[in-house]
């Protein structure tokens, strides 16, 4: 197998059966089995064209985009499949193009209440997902695109979508509940609800370099310290919780996040005002004090 | 028809060149001949993986007819369990597409896009429910001494994914080179899962690269394998 080069923006391609044109804008991104396009059709609508080296995992994640799809699907919805003959090209689909960033990009400037509102809507669009009998299973930060100014989250990358009950074809080992010995490696509500709590925990707290040379237990040991140490204090009892797992689905998880309590902005910049007087006091009378002491010194008074 | 179907893999784990024995790709040719995959994952350690291995590592995966990636140690176990699905897939379309052009005349390519959705249904859910005879080779030269621990957690690894589809798993471990005079070692005969205290015990790096003669292994132990499930009854070969 070989790997297709890269589309150069600018480039046009043409599909073969619905005489569509796609102009090339630019790389998106590169999943776990081909490459992403910012595209622009020949009437100007605006797409993200995915690409992969056969016609049957196209095929494949088309028929995947299609059962996911409808009215506030957290998922982009299809616009077209076709074939094209050029050469990195030559089986796509095109996708709604998803404006935003990735969580762990956007995750260390959101404030505290709006971090807690990005968790409610993963959640929530897990929850929609769940309700057709299909999990996600690679809920990673890279893969939940988030709008800073209104808190909106979408997902991309719909290659791991799988039926209930089934073995998980796509999956991240730091967001795989199976790789810290916590679950099967099999599709569920638990399943995905494990991988946000994975995903919360990646966000915040460094994995270790030797994690992959650890067995599942002594994974999970890092697991539950890195809860106890790196995790912010309010969070903890949410993700202690999914660990022991008391939360199994998308429903009970939303209530424990919606109970979070994250601090507020009134006190915490009072706390921050307080904190900052002391200092200037504090930096103040050191000034004073070395001012007076080199007076006495210099017996000026 | 799928209880009785058969996906019979190699997945090779190795961080160099071969330097003992029979060529690899050869011995990786011969085993495609009889309806073998060969998979190559070629790990890319501190400061080596030099332009030699990394050709190997592409030829043996081609003449085998199958996937070649080269990763950082820790990719290991998520690459191999990609490219086993991705190999059982593209190795069960040629199947349905063999019998989609005996039956229609066209292939799975000349169907409309929107239609081939529908025949990757049927691969789906036939490669949950085929059965799979994997044998992973893992390259224990002395090269591979840091690398063992995260390789090991890998083949465990790649067990957990496959053991939980519907089809029948059968799994051996062979490690490159063996002890003393050994080109090669079995480390565990088939079984349903992976034995994680011989991997354990096995795993010690020494040596030179056999990869050649742990292929040549590697598909004696599939075939001898499919030869004794024969006797219990007749079965269908992929490939």
């Amino acid at each position: 197998m070989t790997h297709s080069r890269t589309l150069a923006p600018g480039t046009w391609v043409v599909g073969k059966w619905t005489h569509r044109r796609w102009r090339i804008r630019g790389v998106l991104g590169t999943g776990a089995n081909g490459i992403v396009y910012a595209v622009e059709r020949d009437d100007g609508l605006k797409g993200a064209m995915k690409v992969c080296e056969t016609a049957g995992q196209v095929a494949f994640e088309w028929s995947l985009l299609n059962l996911v799809r409808g009215p506030g699907s957290p998922f982009p919805a299809p616009q077209q499949i076709d074939d094209s003959d050029r050469p990195g090209a030559r089986f796509f689909y095109v996708m709604e193009r998803i404006s935003g960033k990735p969580l762990d990009k956007v995750w260390p400037t959101l404030a505290p209440a709006m971090r807690k509102q990005v968790m409610i809507r993963i959640v929530e669009g897990l929850a929609k997902l769940h309700a057709t009998g299909h999990a996600f299973c690679d809920v990673k930060s890279q893969n939940v695109l988030v709008q800073e100014a209104s808190g909106e989250v979408r997902f991309v990358d719909p290659g791991g979508v799988t039926p209930f009950g089934k073995a998980v074809r796509q999956f991240t080992p730091t967001t795989d509940g199976a790789f810290f010995g916590l679950c099967d490696r099999r599709a569920s509500a638990a399943y995905d609800v494990f991988a946000v709590a994975l995903m919360a925990v990646s966000l915040e707290a460094q994995c270790p370099a030797n994690l992959y040379d650890l067995p599942p237990e002594r994974r999970r040991e890092w697991l539950l310290r890195a809860v106890a140490d790196q995790v912010d204090g309010a969070w903890r009892p949410v993700w202690s919780r999914v660990l022991r797992r008391e939360i199994r689905d998308a429903d009970a998880l939303r209530a424990a996040i919606a109970e979070v309590r994250v601090k507020d902005k009134a006190r915490q910049a009072g706390q921050r005002d307080w904190t900052a007087a002391f200092m200037w006091a504090s930096v103040a009378s050191a000034v004073l004090t070395t001012a007076c002491a080199w007076a006495l010194y210099l017996r000026i008074i | 028809m799928t209880r009785e179907a058969t996906i019979r893999q190699i997945l090779v784990i190795t961080d160099g060149c071969s330097n003992i024995g029979p060529d690899p790709v050869e011995a990786a040719r011969r085993a495609h001949r009889h309806g073998i995959v060969v998979n190559v994952i070629g790990i890319v350690g501190r400061g080596d993986a030099g332009e030699q291995g990394y050709h190997e590592a592409h030829s043996i995966a081609d003449a085998g007819g199958g996937m070649c990636r080269i990763v950082q140690p820790a990719d290991i176990s998520a690459t191999a369990q990609m490219m086993t699905h991705q190999t059982m897939q593209m190795t069960l379309q040629q199947v349905v597409n063999q019998e989609l052009l005996a039956v229609m005349g066209k292939s799975t390519e000349d169907l409309p896009p929107a239609e081939r959705a529908r025949v990757m249904q049927v691969v789906e859910k036939l490669e949950d429910e085929v059965a799979l005879h994997l044998v992973v080779c893992l390259d224990t030269s002395a090269s591979m001494r840091d690398k063992i621990p995260t390789v090991r957690e890998a083949v465990r690894d790649l067990a957990l994914s496959l053991k939980v589809r519907s089809g029948p798993l059968a799994v051996s471990v062979i490690a490159f080179p063996g002890k003393g005079e050994e080109a090669t070692r079995l480390v565990q005969p088939f079984s349903s899962e992976v034995n994680v205290a011989a991997l354990e015990a096995e795993l010690v790096a020494r040596g030179g690269t056999p990869t050649g003669p742990a292929i040549d292994h590697a598909a004696d132990l599939l075939l001898s394998h499919a030869r004794s499930a024969e006797e219990d009854g007749p079965r269908r070969e992929f490939g």
